[in-house]
């Protein structure tokens, strides 16, 4: 193992277990490549209880996470399985793209809303230029087409005529435009984050909302074949009493 | 000898008024030569639209405007699927300034001069934008002020976003005939609006779209007899950002700037009224 990749996983572990106490979820990995696609199987197991197992996806020379996905655990003991289809993500708003953004699996959502809240990618709203940014939540389907907009209490910046139309059937979408959405077309910005190792959470250059919310703002989420690395790939468990263990290896080309 | 030179051409010389309401038009036509200003009408009058649309269907806009020759015109026909638009038109017309004819005869000879010097103005400011994603838009409109328009045309566009704005504006128009009487020859033929068009367009497109200008001195005989001192066509086949801003005024001209030839020839100048009726006097 290259000393660099040594270092860099040791910094990640330290990382990852700054809050953990003397009891940490134990981790093992096995690792499986079929041409493009990655699964990473791991075995978690924590007397406590376990609560989540975050998968990173790290490109080795950036540092940048490329990609991340998290699942909620319960039991003491549990196998769960993660794939990497060699993707990253990237996010435009038509003219414009920012990539690798930080986009995840959208946990438990309702079953209503589900089709149309499949990935969310956490970002700073500026509804008007010099407004302070507003922490929220953008939802793409699985085609990638941007359906909602919500802070981190719910209230809901954004949300799509199909959305609209599968939560509250009897509203016009005129209507409800008119009176409840506050983003300006051409003015209001969201900045995407990118993680890094080295840096953290980064925003990304504002991407302006130059369309109509009727045409979802033409802000799409797309999924793009990642360049062949060499990547780091890292488990991150919670257990239930909020100790975290990490485990990372780097990815052979 | 004067005298009935001067009545001949008065004679000669067709004028047509008409008020109803508050429409008012005009037409001074000279009959040896055809020389004729065209009808001239307009009305007190004032509009104020506006409003938007969201939603998802089929489209369809018609729009025509026409008050003194500042005119507007929209065609739209969006075929089935999302669109968001919204717009504002105001209009002011006011035709409560007469209008003014005048014939002039030059001594030592057979010239005459006609003048008709008009001061009805017209504002329009007409705002529209419109956000189409979907099968295919076409969206067409064309402002005109008096022999100059700006226009811009989409076809077949499944990407339309589109910012315009158009400001007319007419404050007064002048004509001017000079001819002899003998030869029945025309040695000046001038229509000289004060006007301007203020047009600015911010689009985005994916389709056909054309952009066309043109700038135009004018003679009144018809309107085709115009010189033209700009023109242009843009033609656009693709994936497009079309940003045009043209404003094209034409300023400081008309009665204004040969108000003080006028009153050293004619120092007692009738009202308009008088001039009818004089007419209507040598005519019976």
């Amino acid at each position: 193992m290259h000393p660099r990749t040594g270092l860099l996983i040791l910094f990640l572990m330290l990382i990852f277990s700054l809050p953990a106490q003397c009891t940490q979820p134990e981790i093992q990995l096995t690792e499986t490549r079929e041409g493009n696609n990655l699964t990473v199987l791991a075995d978690i197991a924590d007397p406590n209880g376990l609560a989540s197992a975050t998968l990173y996806i790290l490109e080795k020379k950036s540092g940048d996470v490329v990609w991340t996905e998290q699942r909620i655990l319960q039991g003491s003991k549990v196998s769960v399985s993660f794939r990497w289809p060699w993707r990253t993500w990237r996010i435009s708003n038509g003219t414009h793209l920012i990539e690798p953004a930080l986009v995840v699996k959208t946990i438990d959502p309702s079953a209503e809303e589900a089709p149309y809240l499949v990935y969310s990618a956490p970002c700073l709203l500026n509804i008007s230029p010099g407004w302070p940014p507003i922490a929220t939540t953008a939802y793409f389907d699985e085609e990638g087409q941007f359906h909602s907009l919500r802070d981190l209490s719910g209230n809901e910046f954004y949300k799509s005529r199909e959305l609209l139309r599968a939560v509250s059937p009897e509203t016009s979408y005129g209507r409800y435009v008119q009176d409840n959405i506050s983003l300006s077309v051409g003015r209001s910005s969201l900045r995407f984050l990118l993680l890094n190792q080295d840096t953290g959470l980064n925003p990304f250059p504002a991407l302006v909302l130059e369309r109509s919310p009727i045409q979802h703002y033409t802000l799409t989420l797309e999924g793009r074949t990642a360049s062949p690395g060499p990547y780091i790939v890292g488990i991150e468990a919670s257990s239930a009493a909020g100790n975290k263990a990490a485990k990372f290896f780097e990815l052979p080309l | 000898m004067e005298f009935q030179v001067r009545l001949f051409l008065l004679l000669a010389v067709l004028l047509i008024l008409c008020e109803f309401g508050s429409c008012r038009y005009y037409q001074v036509t000279e009959g040896d030569t055809g020389w004729t200003t065209g009808v001239r009408q307009s009305s007190n009058i004032s509009l104020d639209i506006s409003g938007s649309a969201i939603g998802e269907g089929t489209f369809y806009r018609y729009t025509e405007t026409d008050f003194n020759d500042v005119r507007m015109r929209e065609r739209i026909a969006a075929a089935h699927d999302t669109l968001d638009t919204a717009e504002r038109i105001r209009l002011i017309a006011d035709t409560t300034n007469p209008w003014e004819y005048t014939i002039e005869k030059f001594s030592g000879g057979q010239n005459y001069r006609i003048t008709v010097n008009e001061s009805w103005p017209v504002a329009m400011f007409a705002r529209r934008s419109i956000d189409y994603l979907g099968k295919g838009i076409s969206d067409q409109d064309i402002f005109g002020n008096n022999l100059d328009y700006v226009g811009a045309s989409y076809s077949f566009a499944k990407d339309l976003k589109m910012d315009r704005s158009c400001l007319l504006y007419l404050n007064k128009a002048w004509f001017e005939l000079g001819m002899n009487d003998s030869t029945k020859a025309i040695y000046t033929d001038q229509f000289l609006p004060t006007k301007s068009i203020d047009y600015q367009l911010n689009s985005r497109f994916q389709g056909l779209a054309s952009f066309k200008y043109r700038q135009a001195e004018g003679h009144t005989m018809t309107k085709e007899r115009h010189t033209t001192t700009s023109e242009g066509l843009e033609t656009y086949a693709g994936k497009f950002q079309l940003n045009r801003h043209i404003f094209m005024a034409s300023l400081n001209r008309g009665y204004l700037n040969n108000d003080d030839d006028w009153l050293v020839c004619c120092p007692t100048k009738p009202s308009l009224e008088e001039r009818i009726f004089a007419v209507s006097y040598h005519a019976s």
